[in-house]
């Protein structure tokens, strides 16, 4: 068999035998570690630049993930410019839990 | 009308190699004509908002067999996009042989996004990706990234990911970044079929690539995991750029025929499914022009992950099962193991991060 054929055979299983997806239904420890606080939590680790840095350049194979990134990147932008007014805030005002020390 | 769009326009079927694996069938020489190219470029035109973008790509084919018409198309599409307001971004892929004079300077036209093919070391890319008398092409394309890569321009190297290569994923992305490539996009290859054994491999793969990825993370981006970090930490998606399939996004064939992804433009024959109705020469813009279902519910509704899942995309999960809601096996494993291993990457770059920032504070 050449290789032509071995790809039209292979083309075949595949059109008649997909195997099925598997939904995940519990949420698994890695996916809730992580979702929704990795952005905060890597703001304010200091890894956020790193991850910033990664973004600057990313773009998808096709086209439609390159626009999908595209607009995600001014998204991490627009985040990272928001994070840094939030932070600023932070540092600029007294902690409530914290005693203040008056000079 | 869209912000955003995505426009391909296959500006030959021909191509000079004979890659094992290709999903476009039969070989023969089809070029796109001028008034093909211009009219898509307007319709295209026509259908975005002024201040919108225009994302115009080359396919094909190899399409810098044809790199003159290229260029007029270019030149055309930047006239247009000035005289409509609109913004203009390129973007094309290649096999990395053709580097004639005009063919290198449309590679490196500056706003060019470029995406060379490349299947990794000579040993794995001349397995399927040949001449027509059956040559590899590996020394060629590695000239082409090595040339690439001492320029001051980013490009991305797609590299095609099959059953009888996955188990050296880890090595491939190793093989580029010692050559220079910083930007990487594994594609898998849907038209093959997927063992549970070939899964298995493909899992493992993607568990040492993202110890690769984390290693590298502020040299080397790798598509599959820079896009799933952007999923966890919720960045927010506009829903007009995601997967478009007709709306929003196009391919035109040489022959004027109308495709909801260039990847579906196959051999370009006459009722080929699926493909829009009409012809690019009939009708003024791109509005409206098809609509297509978006995932099953029923199949993937109570996943947890679905909504940082990229079966989304219809195009994929039609050429997996036919059906563009519908997506198998393959394509869940591959989304569940790419996340599972970004967020885990992730989580120990930030308990690093965190633990690093806390050393030597006062108590």
């Amino acid at each position: 068999m050449n290789d032509q054929e071995q790809i039209q055979n292979e083309i075949q299983n595949a059109q008649q035998a997909p195997l099925a997806p598997n939904p995940i239904v519990k949420k698994p420890l890695w996916y809730r570690l992580v979702r929704g606080t990795v952005f905060v939590a890597i703001a304010g680790g200091g890894a956020f630049t790193l991850l910033a840095a990664s973004m600057t350049r990313a773009r998808g194979a096709t086209q439609s993930a390159r626009l999908k990134w595209q607009t995600r990147q001014q998204q991490v932008n627009a985040a990272i410019e928001q994070n840094n007014v939030e932070n600023d805030d932070i540092h600029s005002k007294p902690v409530a839990d914290t005693p203040r020390v008056e000079s | 009308m869209y912000k955003h769009f995505n426009l391909t326009l296959a500006v030959t079927h021909a191509c000079n190699l004979r890659c094992t694996y290709c999903y476009t069938g039969a070989k023969f020489n089809r070029v796109m004509t001028e008034q093909i190219g211009h009219a898509a470029i307007n319709r295209a035109m026509a259908s975005i908002l002024p201040g919108g973008t225009l994302s115009l790509g080359f396919f094909g084919g190899e399409p810098l067999l044809e790199a003159q018409r290229i260029q007029s198309l270019i030149d055309f599409a930047r006239s247009q996009s000035s005289h409509h307001g609109i913004n203009l971004k390129l973007n094309m892929t290649t096999n990395g042989t053709v580097t004639n004079e005009t063919a290198w300077s449309i590679m490196t036209t500056p706003d060019m996004e470029l995406s060379i093919s490349c299947d990794g070391p000579p040993h794995l890319h001349d397995k399927h990706r040949v001449t027509i008398d059956g040559q590899g092409t590996s020394k060629c394309v590695e000239q082409t990234l090595s040339r690439l890569t001492s320029m001051p321009l980013d490009f991305h190297v797609i590299c095609v990911v099959r059953p009888d290569t996955v188990k050296h994923l880890p090595d491939t992305i190793e093989y580029f970044y010692d050559l220079g490539v910083t930007s990487i996009e594994p594609s898998l290859d849907l038209w093959t079929s997927w063992t549970t054994a070939d899964i298995q491999n493909l899992e493992i793969a993607i568990g040492q690539c993202a110890q690769i990825w984390k290693r590298e993370l502020t040299r080397l981006r790798i598509g599959w995991f820079d896009e799933k970090a952007a999923q966890l930490a919720q960045i927010p998606m506009e829903s007009g750029v995601q997967c478009g399939y007709g709306q929003a996004e196009l391919a035109v064939s040489p022959s004027g025929r109308l495709y909801p992804c260039e990847r579906l433009i196959g051999e370009d024959v006459e009722n080929q499914e699926p493909s829009i109705p009409g012809n690019v020469l009939v009708g003024k813009d791109f509005l409206n022009i098809y609509t297509s279902p978006s995932r099953n519910k029923h199949i993937c509704g109570e996943c947890v992950l679905s909504s940082d899942c990229n079966t989304i995309c219809r195009c994929s999960n039609y050429i997996r099962t036919g059906d563009v809601s519908k997506p198998d096996g393959l394509l869940c494993a591959w989304n569940q193991s790419c996340l599972q291993e970004t967020a885990t990457a992730m989580h120990n770059l930030v308990q690093l991060s965190v633990s690093s920032s806390t050393k030597g504070e006062p108590r």
